[in-house]
């Protein structure tokens, strides 16, 4: 009979045996694939560009500096400018995106912690950014959520379209067919070890809980790739030289002795709400329950 | 006295240097021929610098035109951010013309700095002794008006008055230096040394300045005699200066 694998391991391994195994070779494939469509993203990504142009693994390390440039896009070496802030936020991640917002709303003067430990938002004051703008209104939308924690996510969720776009134009961010396509492929080594688990599913109709488990391997392989798959190659390179520049201002930071404004907003979006040490009570972090 | 930058950056800790470094290169590929110097000054060089100091370096350009110092703005904040590099532009033209008005700043560099990148314009710089008499009595005189602000603000919190008494001590070490120089004195220009050699020569003990368990009072009267002594010594010179003879 074709594709008899009745008598070939591991099928023809009993039940507990079979699982076991299952669960060590399905992980190895769904591993494979990511690596896989890891590998085949950065790619597609391209090499990583700096201020002087491409830039080599020596060139990320401590002692890289940027030269302005005329670049419309985050660059190894380049600092971000007004609120690119945001869109480094964004791409570390929501929460981090809702630190930055939060951090800009209150600098800018027209958020405030109130003293019953709630927040204030100031009428009279404008926002300087129209990012800012727009979270103002979401803040003071009691349809946006009943608290500022939710407002707050939901400004963030608001933006998020907007932030992906800029950063796909700034090549720091994948389009949605570049994502499928690595999602795919993942896909494709992750469903190797499936059919394994299909077939004997199928074949030996007293596993039947092996479905469960077969359905909960699709759903932990799609979450394990897509956030995988999401971040472009300049992104990771960009995160991670800002992360190591940013010693001395983190440092400033959360002594509570920044030297201006602007350092606690990057800080809130590269470290989120945790990388804001003695700033939490000045910006009211506690009022979101952070 | 100029120090030599390789021993200079040998003793910044490992990613201080690396930053300094890194900071010179990519002032060098942005100003290019318009970048004259990278002068190093300051606790980096004198020693005592703590993980909270600046790095302070001054950077000597030959033209300051908008396009050229925006050019500098990703290595100055790269540099600021990951090292507290405190950065001033300078033209190096400007340099022997201010000297009338910043002599004490001009003596403090050029009295310890080492060149990291380009030639060191502070090398035949003149001094006259008249604008850094006239500094130093202002920068006493306002060290003096400062501390009894302190006083008045802090007179209920210790710590505060402490901590902003020791900065204040920090900032006169510069007019009190140009001081013994006035008074042909070549001491060295570090915090105690100074204290010290002042406090002699006007018969204050500076020992509470120096010492961190003092009682923030009796630090800040310590300093208002020291500050009072020495601005009196200033205005003596001053009488001299204005004599027919120049007091010499």
């Amino acid at each position: 009979m074709p594709f008899d694998l009745s008598t070939t391991w591991p099928w023809s391994a009993p039940g507990t045996e079979f699982v076991v195994a299952w669960l060590i070779l399905s992980s190895i494939f769904v591993g494979l694939g990511v690596l896989v469509a890891m590998i085949m993203g950065d790619v597609l990504d391209g090499p990583v560009r700096g201020a002087h142009g491409a830039v080599s693994a020596m060139d990320q390390a401590l002692t890289s500096v940027g030269v302005a440039t005329a670049h419309d896009t985050l660059l190894v070496g380049r600092f971000p400018r007004g609120d690119e802030v945001f869109v480094v936020a964004f791409l570390q991640s929501r929460r981090h995106l809702e630190a930055a917002l939060w951090a800009a709303a209150v600098t800018d003067g027209w958020l405030r912690p109130g003293s019953d430990g709630g927040m204030s938002i100031l009428d009279d004051v404008e926002p300087n950014d129209p990012i800012l703008e727009q979270v103002k209104a979401v803040l003071q939308d009691p349809a946006a959520g009943a608290t500022m924690q939710r407002r707050l996510r939901a400004a963030a969720l608001r933006l998020a379209p907007s932030l992906q776009t800029r950063a796909e134009r700034m090549g720091l961010a994948r389009g949605g067919e570049r994502r499928s396509v690595l999602i795919l492929l993942a896909l494709v080594g992750a469903g190797v070890g499936l059919g394994v688990g299909l077939l004997r599913s199928v074949g030996i109709e007293t596993l039947y809980w092996l479905y469960y488990g077969v359905a909960l391997h699709v759903v932990v392989t799609l979450l394990l790739v897509m956030p995988l798959t999401a971040r472009h190659r300049q992104a990771k390179a960009y995160l991670r030289w800002l992360d190591e520049t940013l010693g001395a201002m983190r440092a400033d930071v959360q002594a509570g002795a920044p030297a201006c404004d602007s350092d606690v907003v990057l800080v809130a979006a590269v470290d989120g709400f945790s990388g804001l040490g003695s700033q939490g009570p000045r910006l009211g972090v506690r009022s979101l329950g952070s | 006295m100029i120090t030599n930058i390789a021993t200079v950056l040998a003793l910044l800790p490992t990613q201080t240097r690396a930053r300094v470094e890194g900071f010179s290169r990519a002032a060098q590929d942005a100003l290019g021929h318009d970048l004259a110097a990278l002068i190093v000054y300051g606790s980096a060089v004198r020693g005592g610098l703590t993980p909270r100091s600046d790095v302070d370096i001054i950077a000597v350009l030959r033209t300051d035109h908008a396009e050229l110092l925006r050019s500098l703005h990703d290595a100055a904040a790269v540099a600021r951010a990951a090292a507290r590099v405190d950065l001033r532009i300078m033209l190096l033209d400007e340099i022997p013309r201010a000297a009338d008005v910043f002599p004490i700043f001009f003596d403090d560099v050029r009295g310890c700095h080492a060149v990291l990148f380009g030639h060191d314009p502070f090398k035949d710089l003149v001094i006259h002794d008249e604008h850094r008499r006239l500094r130093v009595e202002q920068e006493l005189r306002e060290a003096r008006m400062a501390l009894r602000r302190l006083v008045v603000d802090h007179a209920f919190d210790m710590v505060a008055l402490r901590a902003d008494v020791q900065g204040l001590i920090k900032r006169v070490r510069a007019p009190l230096h140009s001081l013994l120089h006035l008074h042909d004195s070549s001491a060295r220009d570090d915090l105690v040394t100074v204290l010290d050699i002042v406090g002699r020569r006007l018969g204050v003990d500076t020992l509470p300045l120096t010492s961190s368990d003092q009682d923030p009072v009796l630090v800040a009267d310590a300093c208002a005699v020291l500050l009072d002594k020495a601005i009196d010594d200033v205005d003596q010179l001053s009488a001299l200066s204005a004599r027919p003879d120049g007091g010499h």
